[in-house]
């Protein structure tokens, strides 16, 4: 048998071509080889067929399935055309799809050299992107202007309306959740000690009723017994109801001139 | 009611001048700013329902605007392609364009792409299995790149079972390729194969490459 490469020329092919296919494989051994595509000599283009595959896993090329599929169909038709021809496989070719297929696959290769062509002329027509058109939604019906003025009006009420009784209740609902402010001592300590200054002695409960708040009550508690603890107001007498009555210790006063809680 | 009339009550849009009888030059001047605002290639469908014209009259007005404005010789064209019209760049500019835009552009298909946009242009409509039948390999990636590059299309399926989906090549196929109907492809000097049909095909259909 006649191999028209050895192997290293296959490998010099293989570095040059890269093949679509099993088929195209085929097609360039059959050229190479000048045989007629009609007429294929199966030994022959099989040996070369498998020496390139092999060729292949030498430089650890992947080798598609496909060409192993295609190995073993030349296998099977080169097994075919070493039987001896019966009367019922006479007129078969076994080569004939094959052929058929060959010839359909080159006259694709034809086409694409020519459409390869065309496109590189022709692929440079560039074409716009569809302009994007505001849809205009703009709305035109005639409408009388007292009306629109009636209607803002009508809802400026009925803002207010919702407003004031969300307020009421929103108070409602605060006055639950929010803390109350807390009254700071010295506050009470200047306003106690101004009530008794302009009212003279000051019963505890006169003081304590002034208190709005439950804050107020401690904090008029607290400054009491501060004002207490140093001396700047006294304890004149218990009422009847054994609460104290308060006035300021002018001996004190006398004594300290420049006392802070004093200057008012 | 004739078809025309009817075909403009139903427009959506108010086309103004729909009552006037437009000169052949303001037609020509208002279709060429439809086909620039499209982009896209405009159905003749709906160049007659704006323009109020059936569509032998559309054709030939668009083939007498096609004559005109591309002997102009500007530096765009109108493309005709029987059923659609469509404003594109020349050829020639390319580079230019490019360069000024900034962009790659395609200036080659893969052989891969090429061989399966050939059996589809050639054959179409076909289905996956008929491309692979051919090419003796799996051509999924190839097929699904020439869609991305919108090349081709898949807008029916083979009623048989599994329903494979049948592509054909689209109108940005015609543009690319310089042609205007897929008539204009190339002609090859086709060899005959002595057994052109059955034994190949796995869904029935003839594998030829007719033109």
């Amino acid at each position: 048998m006649n191999t028209a490469y050895t192997s290293n020329e296959l490998s010099f092919k293989l570095e040059n071509l890269s093949f679509e296919g099993p088929l195209d494989l085929l097609l360039t051994l059959i050229y190479k080889n000048k045989v007629d595509i009609y007429d294929i000599p199966i030994s022959l283009i099989l040996d070369q067929y498998l020496e390139y595959i092999g060729a292949m896993r030498e430089m650890d090329m992947d080798v598609a399935g496909e060409f192993i599929t295609m190995a073993s169909q030349l296998m099977v038709i080169k097994s075919k055309m070493l039987l001896p021809k019966t009367k019922s496989t006479e007129d078969e070719d076994p080569r004939s799809d094959l052929a058929s297929s060959l010839i359909a696959y080159e006259n694709v290769k034809k086409a694409t050299v020519s459409l390869g062509n065309l496109y590189m002329e022709y692929s440079g027509r560039s074409i716009k992107e569809t302009d994007e058109i505001d849809v205009d939604n703009s709305y035109v019906a005639p409408h009388d202007l007292d009306a629109i003025v009636k209607a803002f009006e009508r809802i400026v009420k009925r803002q207010r309306l919702l407003a004031d009784s969300r307020n009421e209740e929103a108070e409602a609902n605060l006055n639950t959740i929010v803390v109350n402010k807390i009254t700071p001592i010295e506050v009470k300590v200047v306003a106690i000690l101004r009530d008794l200054k302009s009212q003279g002695a000051m019963s505890f409960e006169a003081i304590i009723c002034k208190s709005k708040t439950r804050s107020d009550i401690v904090a008029i508690f607290i400054a009491t017994l501060q004002l207490i603890a140093k001396n700047i107001i006294l304890i004149k007498e218990f009422d009847e109801n054994n609460i104290p009555i308060l006035e300021i210790n002018y001996d004190r006063e006398r004594r300290k001139n420049n006392d802070s809680f004093l200057d008012s | 009611m004739t078809e025309n009339e009817e075909k403009t009550m139903i427009a959506s849009s108010t086309v103004e001048n729909e009552e006037k009888e437009l000169s052949e030059e303001e037609l020509f001047r208002a279709i060429e700013a439809v086909l620039f605002a499209a982009g896209y290639p405009v159905p003749m469908e709906k160049l007659c329902q704006v323009f109020s014209k059936d569509k032998r009259e559309m054709r030939k007005i668009a083939a007498k605007l096609c004559d005109y404005f591309n002997s102009l010789q500007l530096g765009i064209m109108i493309l005709n392609f029987e059923d659609s019209l469509q404003l594109c760049t020349k050829e020639e500019f390319k580079n230019y364009i490019r360069e000024a835009l900034g962009i790659k552009m395609s200036g080659k298909l893969s052989a891969s792409s090429l061989e399966v946009l050939a059996i589809i242009a050639y054959n179409q409509p076909v289905t996956k299995a008929f491309v692979e039948n051919i090419r003796g390999v799996d051509c999924s990636y190839a097929i699904s790149s020439l869609m991305d590059k919108g090349l081709v299309d898949s807008k029916d399926r083979l009623d048989v079972p599994g329903r494979p989906m049948l592509y054909s090549t689209t109108e940005n196929f015609l543009r690319c390729f310089g042609i205007s109907k897929l008539d204009e492809l190339p002609n090859l000097d086709i060899k005959a194969s002595s057994l052109q049909n059955s034994n190949n095909d796995s869904d029935g259909e003839q594998m030829t490459l007719n033109i």
